[in-house]
C-alpha cells in the first residue's frame, strides 16, 4: 500500500483489518518518516522506536491468531511528554525532570494501549504545557509543518506539528488554556478539549489542576471521535472524572447540523481579529446555514475578562502544583551539600525555564498573604461571571461558535519578548477551561494569497454545554465536510 | 517594603533562586502583566460567589480497599539520592 502515513486512523485500521498492510508495515512507514523530516521540525523529544517495533509485531501476531482488534488497533500514535508512560522518559520539555522514568501509565495511555495503539515517542511542548508557541521547552521549538519559520502554537505544538505533518495518525495533546486547540488551529488539524472530568487526569503532569484535560489530536473529525471513545469514562485514580456513560462519539457525526442552533458570540470578533480568520468564519457560518443550522449572534459579556481571570486561576494553581519539583524525588539536584532550603531554592533556580518562574512567581504572588482577595480570590469570583455567560448563552443556542486563535501561526521569535502578547493567544480558548466545558478546534480553511502569510491554517472552534462532545464533534464534522480543507498537506522536503 | 525586597520576598515564598538579571526582569514583567489584570480588579462581584472548581460540590466514594502500591524501587529510582528505601536529603535536624 502507498502513502501509509497520510491514511487516517480508522482507514488504517481497517485496512490492517482487512489484511491489506501489517502493523510493522505501518509503523515502519511512520519511523522513516520522522526519521526523515524530524530533524527540521523538531516535533519529538523522544522516538521509541525498538518499542514500536515490538509492539507493532506484537499485535500482528494478535491479528494472526484472530484476536479482537481495538478500535484503534494499528493506529501509530505520538504522546505529550507530559503522559506517563512506564518506562519512558516523561521530561515535560523541562531539566528539572531530565531522567525522571514513570513507574506507571498514564489512564489516557492506558486506554489507548488496550485499544491497540502503537506508540511511536513523546512530543515537545511549552515547559510544563506553559506556553503558546512551543518555544518555552528547555529542549529548543518544534517548527510548524506549514512554514518552517513559524511556530506551530502550543503548548501540544509538538503533538500537533506530528500529525499535521504525517509524523503519526492520533496525538494526544492536554489542555489547561487552549493547549490543545491553539496548535490544532495553527496546524490545520482537528483537537479537543473534553469537558472537564470527561478523561481522567491520572498521570498527566498537573499543571493547572482545575482546568487540565487531556484530549486528541488527529487529522480528521471521526479519528479524533474514535479516540475520545476510547479515552473518556471515569477512573478510580482520579476523583475528579465523571461516571456519566460514554457515547460512541464517531456514531453521531454523520447527523449533521439540521436544526442546530449556533450562537456567534460578538466578543468573539474584536476589530484586530485577523480578516481572513473572520472571512473563514463567516464563510463557515453561511455553511452551517445551507446545512440548515441556524446562527445567531450572542453575547458573552465577560470575555475581557477571561485572560487576567485564567492567568491568575492557572499560575495559582501551578505555583502549588509545582512546589513538588525541589531535588527530592526526581529531576537533578543543586546544591545538596547545602541546607534543605537552600538545596529547593538552588535546585529549581536552575532546573526551571523563565516562563515557568515568571509564572510560578506569578502565581505566589496571587495567593501570597495581603494579595489574595485582592487577585486569586477575585478572579474566581470573576470565573462565576463566565460560567453565567455561557449558562445563560446555552438557553437560546445549542453550541458556540467562533475563531480558535485571532491569528493564524505567527514567527517563531515573535512573541518571546513580550509575555502578555503571548497569553492573549488564548484569548478565544481559556473560558472553556475555567467553565470546564467541551471545545473542538477544525480546520475550516487557510490564509489566501493577498494574505501577508500565505497557505496557513485558518482553524474554528465549537463549544458546548458540560458533556456535549457528541454535539461538538457533529457540528465539526460539518465544518470539515464543507469547508473542504481535508486531505491538504504541508509540502515537506526531508532533511538535507 | 520596596519593590526589591517585595520581589525577593515572593522568590523566596516560592522556594527559586534568581539571579540579579532575572530579579530585574521578573520586576519588569510583573508590574506590566499586573497592569493588564486591572480590569478584574475593579468589576464589581459582590455578592458573586467564588468558583474554585467546574465540578466542584460533588462527592466521590469508593470502597476503602487497599490496592497493590507502585514499586519502591521504580519509585526510588527516580531519587538523586537515597539511602536503602528511604529519600535523602541534606540533614534537617541538628544533633
Amino acid at each position: 500500500m502507498s502513502d501509509l502515513v497520510s491514511l487516517s486512523a480508522t482507514a488504517l485500521r481497517a485496512a490492517v483489518l482487512q489484511g491489506e498492510v501489517s502493523v510493522r508495515e505501518i509503523v515502519e512507514a511512520h519511523l522513516s518518516r520522522i526519521a526523515a523530516l524530524d530533524p527540521r521540525l523538531h516535533a519529538y523529544l523522544g522516538v521509541d522506536e525498538a518499542g514500536a517495533r515490538q509492539r507493532a509485531d506484537a499485535l500482528d501476531a494478535a491479528r494472526r491468531r484472530r484476536e479482537p482488534a481495538g478500535p484503534l488497533f494499528g493506529v501509530p500514535v505520538a504522546l505529550k511528554d507530559n503522559l506517563c508512560v512506564r518506562g519512558w522518559e516523561t521530561t515535560c520539555g523541562s531539566r528539572i525532570l531530565e531522567g525522571f522514568r514513570p513507574p506507571y501509565d498514564a489512564t489516557a495511555v492506558a486506554r489507548l494501549r488496550e485499544a491497540g495503539a502503537v506508540f511511536l515517542g513523546r512530543t515537545n511542548l511549552d515547559e510544563f504545557a506553559m506556553g503558546s508557541s512551543t518555544e518555552n521547552s528547555a529542549f529548543g521549538p518544534t517548527r510548524n509543518p506549514w512554514d518552517l519559520s513559524r511556530a506551530p502554537g502550543g503548548s501540544s505544538g509538538g503533538s500537533a506539528a506530528a500529525v499535521a505533518a504525517r509524523l503519526a495518525a492520533i496525538a494526544l495533546g492536554s489542555d489547561t488554556g487552549g493547549s490543545i486547540r491553539q496548535p490544532a488551529a495553527l496546524c490545520g488539524v482537528v483537537g479537543v478539549k473534553p469537558t472537564y472530568g470527561r478523561v481522567s487526569r491520572y498521570g498527566l503532569v498537573a499543571f493547572g489542576s482545575s482546568l487540565d484535560q487531556i484530549g486528541p489530536l488527529a487529522r480528521t473529525v471521526e479519528d479524533a471521535a474514535v479516540a475520545l471513545s476510547v479515552l473518556a469514562g471515569s477512573d478510580p485514580h482520579d476523583s475528579t472524572s465523571v461516571a456519566d456513560p460514554v457515547p460512541d462519539y464517531a456514531e453521531a457525526l454523520a447527523r449533521g447540523v439540521e436544526g442546530l442552533r449556533f450562537g456567534l458570540a460578538r466578543e468573539y470578533l474584536p476589530p484586530d481579529l485577523d480578516p481572513e480568520v473572520r472571512g473563514a468564519l463567516e464563510r463557515c457560518v453561511a455553511r452551517l446555514r445551507a446545512e440548515g443550522a441556524s446562527v445567531e449572534e450572542i453575547s458573552l459579556p465577560h470575555t475581557p475578562h477571561a485572560i487576567p481571570t485564567y492567568y491568575l486561576v492557572a499560575t495559582s494553581e501551578a505555583s502549588s502544583n509545582l512546589a513538588r519539583y525541589d531535588g527530592v524525588k526526581y529531576g537533578p539536584r543543586e546544591g545538596g551539600d547545602r541546607d534543605l532550603r537552600t538545596m529547593y531554592a538552588a535546585t529549581r533556580g536552575r532546573g526551571f525555564g523563565p516562563e515557568v518562574k515568571r509564572r510560578i512567581f506569578l502565581g505566589t504572588f496571587a495567593l501570597s498573604s495581603g494579595y489574595v482577595e485582592a487577585y486569586y480570590g477575585r478572579a474566581l469570583r470573576v470565573r462565576s461571571l463566565l460560567r453565567r455567560d455561557f449558562d445563560e448563552a446555552f438557553r437560546g443556542v445549542d453550541l458556540v461558535l467562533g475563531p480558535t486563535s485571532p491569528f493564524p501561526a505567527f514567527r517563531l521569535g515573535e512573541k518571546v519578548d513580550d509575555p502578555f502578547q503571548m497569553y492573549l493567544c488564548d484569548v478565544f480558548t481559556v473560558t472553556a477551561n475555567l467553565v470546564g466545558l467541551p471545545a473542538v478546534s477544525v480546520p475550516a480553511g487557510f490564509t489566501s494569497d493577498r494574505h501577508a502569510a500565505p497557505g496557513l491554517p485558518i482553524g474554528l472552534q465549537v463549544i458546548g454545554p458540560p458533556l456535549a462532545e457528541a454535539g461538538c464533534l457533529r457540528a465539526a464534522a460539518a465544518i470539515e465536510r464543507t469547508c473542504g480543507v481535508r486531505g491538504r498537506a504541508p509540502a515537506l522536503a526531508p532533511a538535507g | 517594603m520596596d519593590e526589591r525586597e517585595a520581589i525577593a520576598a515572593v522568590a523566596g515564598l516560592a522556594r527559586i533562586d534568581l539571579g540579579p538579571d532575572e530579579r530585574a526582569r521578573i520586576s519588569a514583567e510583573l508590574g506590566g502583566i499586573l497592569r493588564h489584570f486591572e480590569s478584574i480588579r475593579n468589576l464589581p462581584t459582590e455578592g458573586i460567589p467564588p468558583l474554585v472548581h467546574a465540578t466542584a460540590g460533588r462527592d466521590v466514594f469508593r470502597p476503602d480497599d487497599p490496592l497493590p502500591p507502585l514499586p519502591l524501587e521504580a519509585l526510588l529510582g527516580n531519587a538523586p539520592e537515597r539511602s536503602g528505601e528511604f529519600f535523602a536529603v541534606p540533614k534537617v535536624v541538628e544533633g
